[in-house]
């Protein structure tokens, strides 16, 4: 048996190339752990044997899927397409750390780390790795959920398709950190079950807690909370609705339509930097922390005091 | 050629492996025998590249362990004493994953190969946590195989086998070393590991204490061999006749026609005394050596001491 394996994909960073487009070929493009997408697909159009709860989760979107297309169908123009956007926010922001809690930490407890750690990727490449396969996750469902949000789009009345687009691919950004979130919870603890704990956790306090208790002592003092949170989808959200509601004087709206839709135009783009960010820091601190060979802190216990670095 | 030079390994002053030095040469089927705690799986997971050695060296075929683990990571498949696979995929998107990750072509093909090597074939649509215990170490040595690694590093990885796949596993293994591949072996069934390895190296409190061909470690600690000879009739007389020479002891009538006993000397004097035994009208029906026993060796060897 002979095998023969393509070229190095660990070509050393040239200086010729850009280092953004060095960055892009080593993690993204030559990546080969971009496998791990086709696993994560494959975990689900895969039936029966231990996938039942993958199958669980398919179904679940699935039947989602279908209540809402039957509703807007049964709405006739009365949905707006932010409802099917809101609701898949809402739905993959639990569904990440479900999904994901065990990328890391459950390699730890199944002990199939180690097989990882011998195949020729650096651990840069696994862990954007493993943030590419959640997010292509996360893309899959919202290509699943876009025929609804399509449908709701074409036939409600006041569609600002440009604002619809800029908050979709900020929510896009936004399951890309959380991804990342995820990940970095998965790659620090030691327990799947501690991540899925933390990961949850995490989500409720930074999405949902933080900004309603900042809301709340907000409105006491005068309402600041929409500026600290202008990376939340929800804020982008409200924002949104405004644009929707000119014309109707839902909120009240005095402004011109222009400038709502600056505003919202400036605070999606300002999210989707903050976002990308987000996922470029948490990604580099998951790294950080797999530097330290899992196996020498095991050995030791506490630590790796006197323990050498990952030989990469 | 794997070159282990000086290998060592130091958590903060605790000495796991104390500068251990060897080589094997393609083909080489090394069995690495040592107590629980002797350092087999510290060394073995540096030739790994998981831990970075203190100081010393180790090269396959010319190439740095520790300076290009990239390069060496493409060369070796690695095979943990304790290790899981992802279980909610099937046998061969489990094989197609890592051939992906090694950058392998011919993926599909690959695959097929290395799930017939491994007598897979037949389960490659089966999910994975559907397999045996047997099937799932063959499934772990498969995943090693499918980038044709030039050394295999394999431990403990009979422990937990019925004596079935542990037959199989053995002469997938003696198979391996056939195709010319370095294949390092840490076990704790010695009897084992003399069947299929060339040789073996002892190791205890991370110090390698014995390295070389099974029969020539048996030689060095017991210089005396150990024959057997079954004659017609009473033995007895054979006994009387083999405490008449010199350079044997140690005689012993094992049962009425079976003698055994010790000779002080080389291929020369086992043949001149087998020579001598027919020409004295001994009725000879088999005459052997038996074969070297490691586990007697082992436990000269060692004291059972850990680190």
């Amino acid at each position: 048996m002979s095998t023969k394996t393509k070229s190095p994909k660990h070509r050393p960073l040239t200086t010729k190339e850009a280092p953004l487009k060095q960055w892009w070929t080593f993690y993204v493009s030559e990546n080969p752990m971009k496998i791990e997408i086709q696993r994560i697909i494959r975990r689900f159009f895969t039936f029966g044997g231990g996938n039942q709860g993958n199958a669980a989760v398919f179904g679940l979107l699935l039947l989602i899927f279908g209540i809402l297309m039957v509703s807007i169908v049964n709405a006739r123009g009365n949905v707006s397409p932010m409802i099917v956007l809101g609701l898949y926010t809402v739905i993959m922001f639990l569904l990440n750390p479900i999904l994901f809690h065990s990328t890391i930490a459950g390699e730890r407890e199944r002990r199939s780390w180690d097989m990882l750690l011998v195949a020729p990727v650096t651990h840069g490449q696994i862990v954007v790795g493993k943030i590419l396969a959640g997010f292509m996750l996360n893309v899959g469902v919202l290509l699943l959920l876009s025929l609804p949000m399509f449908i709701a789009a074409i036939t409600y009345e006041r569609t600002h398709w440009a604002g619809l687009i800029v908050m979709t691919l900020a929510c896009l950004s936004a399951m890309l950190s959380c991804a990342a979130g995820t990940v970095l919870l998965s790659a620090r603890a030691k327990r799947p079950l501690v991540s899925l704990g933390t990961s949850l956790g995490m989500v409720l306090i930074v999405y949902l807690l933080v900004p309603s208790l900042t809301a709340s002592i907000g409105g006491m003092y005068g309402d600041t909370s929409q500026f600290l949170f202008v990376w939340h989808p929800f804020t982008l959200f409200d924002q949104y609705s405004r644009i929707e509601s000119i014309g109707f004087q839902r909120f009240g709206v005095d402004q011109p339509e222009a400038m709502w839709i600056g505003t919202l135009l400036l605070s999606a783009v300002t999210a989707i930097a903050f976002h990308l960010f987000l996922a470029l820091v948490l990604a580099v601190w998951s790294i950080k922390t797999l530097v330290f060979a899992d196996n020498e802190v095991r050995f030791i216990g506490r630590g790796p005091k006197g323990a050498v670095s990952d030989p990469q | 050629m794997l070159e282990v030079k000086n290998l060592r390994k130091d958590y903060g002053g605790f000495l796991a492996v104390k500068g251990i030095s060897f080589q094997l040469k393609p083909g080489d089927v090394f069995g690495f025998i040592g107590s629980n705690g002797a350092g087999k799986t510290t060394t073995i997971r540096m030739l790994a590249t998981l831990l970075e050695p203190t100081s010393g060296s180790a090269t396959l075929h010319g190439i740095d362990v520790i300076e290009q683990p990239m390069e060496i990571r493409r060369m070796i498949g690695y095979m943990p004493d304790f290790f899981g696979l992802y279980d909610d995929v099937k046998v061969w998107e489990y094989l197609d994953f890592f051939a992906a990750i090694y950058g392998v072509e011919r993926r599909p093909q690959v695959i097929d190969e290395v799930l017939e090597l491994t007598d897979l074939t037949v389960k490659k649509d089966a999910f994975v946590q559907s397999l045996s215990r047997g099937m799932q170490q063959r499934l772990c040595l498969a995943r090693c195989l499918v980038h044709d690694p030039k050394l295999l590093l394999l431990d403990e990885p009979a422990s937990g086998l019925d004596p079935r796949a542990r037959a199989d596993l053995k002469e997938l293994i003696a198979e391996l070393g056939r195709m010319g591949k370095i294949v390092i072996v840490s076990s704790h069934i010695l009897p084992e590991l003399a069947d299929f390895c060339n040789c073996v190296g002892i190791i205890e409190r991370g110090e390698l204490l014995a390295f070389g061909a099974v029969k020539d470690i048996v030689r060095q600690m017991q210089p005396a061999k150990k024959l057997e000879v079954k004659v017609l009739g009473e033995s007895g007389s054979v006994v009387e006749w083999l405490g008449s020479k010199t350079g044997i002891d140690s005689i012993e009538a094992r049962d009425s026609e079976t003698v055994s006993f010790h000779l002080h000397g080389d291929d020369g004097d086992q043949q001149q005394l087998l020579a001598a035994m027919v020409a004295a009208g001994v009725p000879v029906l088999t005459f052997r050596e038996e074969d070297a026993d490691l586990e007697d060796v082992f436990l000269k060897l060692t004291t059972g001491a850990v680190n």
